[in-house]
């Protein structure tokens, strides 16, 4: 086998994790679309696991696409593509990434991931709570930021935790080529 | 075909989407949201009326918060105001409407052009897979039933894309109905809003 072939079999192996890792969004992004929720807006985001994973496994390009592959494929498979939930999942999903990325690259072992967990989720939340006062309820929308803000802070522990013991126990991501 | 079977109804939902975001009275959004509803009836879906309803009552009753407009009555010394009444049941009207025009419009199973098209063809595949292998995962070993499905998977290859959308005559006659009807809505009660309101 030559060298570009092995060249470009290694690239579309890392590009079917990509598409794995977005499906698996989209797989925990069902799971918790079934559970009933006190409030349209007040969620769980089990999803953002996938792209905690993703953290560690991929490279900044596929990264990006992992996080627009994430957003496509939830408002796609949930038929809220042309809806208010489509832009609020938009909000949420870019700037819980870029703050996660930013993290997870600048402080390297500084920081578990129950704290990249939790940044992400408080501005997730937080952009999504501005979106939801521009959008739905004008200035009402902070009488649902304490109830929306603490579920996702518990959340955010409780996925951060997971994604710690998934990082340190898994025989995928140990196999998985180290990013460039 | 100028448009493929699989993409009539992302067409057809773009034709309908001005006449729900833009100037929609609380009327022609109820009615728009019904079309939409028998849409999916018609698609063989249930509808879940609690959500709709939650969401309803959630967003009207933050709305209500902020007095708008002439005192319909005082409930709890809380003020309902029509101004507030008709914003919230538009607002929360146009969430629904939209959630379920989203629904349709994915309903052919869109095929996208490019690289980001393939890709999400390949996350679907994967995507049936999850959802064929759920019962693997062990709620008491989740992490390591988690891992060994992700092994497991890619090791096998993507399925082929699904096959393809109903027959396209049937679905195109419903789209351009379903379009009549939602601009007809909006018409109808565009019209009554002009000549009493």
């Amino acid at each position: 086998m030559s060298h570009s072939d092995r060249a470009s079999g290694r690239a579309e192996l890392r590009i079917r994790s990509v598409a794995m890792l977005a499906a698996f969004a989209l797989f925990l992004s069902t799971v918790e679309y079934l559970i009933p929720r006190p409030m349209p807006f007040v969620r769980i985001g089990l999803a953002n696991l996938a792209v905690m994973i993703g953290l560690i496994a991929l490279n900044t390009r596929e990264y990006s696409l992992l996080v627009v592959l994430k957003v496509l494929g939830q408002g796609i498979i949930h038929g809220t593509l042309v809806s208010y939930v489509f832009l609020f999942s938009l909000a949420g999903t870019l700037s819980s990434a870029l703050v996660m990325y930013l993290l997870y690259r600048t402080c390297g072992k500084r920081i578990t991931f129950v704290g990249i967990s939790v940044a992400g989720a408080t501005v997730s939340n937080s952009s999504q709570l501005i979106l939801a006062g521009v959008l739905l309820f004008g200035r009402s929308a902070w009488l649902i930021a304490p109830p929306f803000l603490i579920m996702g802070l518990v959340t955010s522990v409780l996925l951060g935790l997971f994604a710690e013991q998934f990082a340190g126990s898994s025989r995928w991501l140990a196999d998985q080529e180290a990013p460039c | 075909m100028l448009i493929s079977s699989r993409n009539i109804p992302m067409a057809a939902g773009l034709v309908m989407l001005p006449a729900v975001v833009f100037h929609s009275s609380v009327g022609s959004l109820a009615a728009q949201v019904i079309i939409f509803m028998i849409l999916q009836i018609i698609r063989g879906e249930r509808i879940r009326m609690l959500p709709n309803i939650i969401m309803i009552v959630s967003v009207t009753a933050l709305n209500l918060l902020q007095a708008h407009g002439r005192v319909l009555f005082t409930l709890w010394s809380l003020p309902i105001t029509q101004g507030a009444l008709e914003i919230g049941l538009r607002k929360a009207l146009t969430l629904i409407a939209l959630i379920y025009l989203s629904r349709f419009m994915v309903s052919g199973k869109p095929r996208f052009p490019g690289r980001i098209g393939m890709l999400l063809s390949m996350q679907f595949s994967y995507y049936n897979q999850f959802l064929q292998h759920r019962l693997s995962l062990k709620p008491g070993q989740i992490v390591s039933s988690l891992d060994a499905l992700l092994v497991r998977m890619e090791t096998d290859s993507p399925d082929a894309v699904e096959a393809a959308a109903g027959p396209w005559k049937l679905t195109a006659v419903i789209s351009a109905a379903a379009a009549a009807a939602v601009w007809g809505a909006w018409l109808y009660f565009k019209e009554t809003a002009g000549c009493c309101g």
